[in-house]
């Protein structure tokens, strides 16, 4: 008898008599029944990944159009990035229908930590400023995002926490940021784009279940 | 080579070339950004280095270590 690859669910051979079909249907339902009770029970799966974009020396990327949606509150992204100039930073900005919101509607609250130095700002500019020098041939900056109610109309909030200038031995940086977008407009995407030279890496989008 | 003159940005899974007005209004607002993010490095540096040594000269007068009066600061 034949079996799936990963589950071991037993499936009918090519030979095997078509008489037997219903029973083969019953089992094979009822085996993956059987797996996926044991691995969820009633529950659902915390995290959806909805979409992985991968970049390669552009000037600016965007996730997919309805990446953002009101099926989920909250978001997690993982927004990976190589650049060939040291030094770049990257901007992030809101986008609604396959455009940015670039005015002056971004609020970020900083806490910079550089060695045993540390630095507190709160500014107000036309994009949330993501980090300095994020990376650089070597370094791959790591930046994870929680983003609330981008798609909800009510003004968009986020925590995250970047590395900067981690391809640069013994000058690691840390950020951990709070933004606000202070208006209640619906956005569908985000975009990130550094302020200098292109970038190349992932950036992937996940949803909380509710 | 005219590839140096093309900006591409990605939309989705689409690379898009811009060009004419477009690519100017991108690069006026990626060098407004890129002074504005100089800036603001440039005092976040200043600011550091003032506190810095600000804890030097406490910790002179406190008779500790530098990372001694960090910690407790």
């Amino acid at each position: 008898m034949a079996t799936t690859t990963n589950y071991s669910w037993t499936t009918p051979d090519d030979t095997a008599l078509v008489k037997d079909g219903a029973s083969a249907i019953r089992a094979l339902g009822t085996a993956i029944d059987t797996s996926m009770n044991t691995a969820l029970g009633t529950k659902k799966a915390g995290m959806v990944l909805l979409n992985t974009t991968s970049f390669s020396a552009v000037s600016s990327v965007s996730l997919p159009a309805s990446t953002f949606t009101t099926t989920y509150n909250r978001y997690k992204i993982d927004f990976r990035a190589l650049t060939s100039i040291a030094g770049t930073d990257i901007d992030g900005r809101l986008r609604a229908s396959g455009t940015d919101a670039s005015a002056t509607d971004y609020y970020h609250q900083l806490a910079r930590a550089s060695g045993a130095a540390f630095y507190a700002e709160r500014t107000n500019l036309n994009r949330w400023y993501i980090a300095g020098s994020v990376g650089d041939t070597t370094g791959e900056t790591a930046s994870m995002f929680e983003i609330i109610n981008p798609a909800q109309s009510v003004k968009t909030t986020a925590v995250a926490v970047h590395t900067g200038q981690p391809g640069t031995t013994g000058s690691i940086l840390s950020y951990t940021m709070a933004y606000l977008h202070n208006l209640t407009t619906s956005y569908d995407s985000m975009s990130f784009i550094p302020s200098s030279g292109t970038i190349t890496g992932t950036v992937s989008v996940y949803g909380y279940n509710k | 080579m005219a590839t140096t003159n093309k900006i591409k940005i990605q939309d989705g899974e689409e690379v898009i070339e811009l060009l004419g007005a477009d690519k100017e209004a991108f690069l006026a607002d990626q060098k407004a950004r890129a002074d504005e993010n100089a800036l603001l490095e440039a005092e976040y540096k200043a600011k550091q280095d003032s506190r810095e040594s600000a804890i030097k000269k406490l910790a002179e007068v406190a008779g500790l270590t530098k990372e001694e009066l960090a910690s407790i600061l």
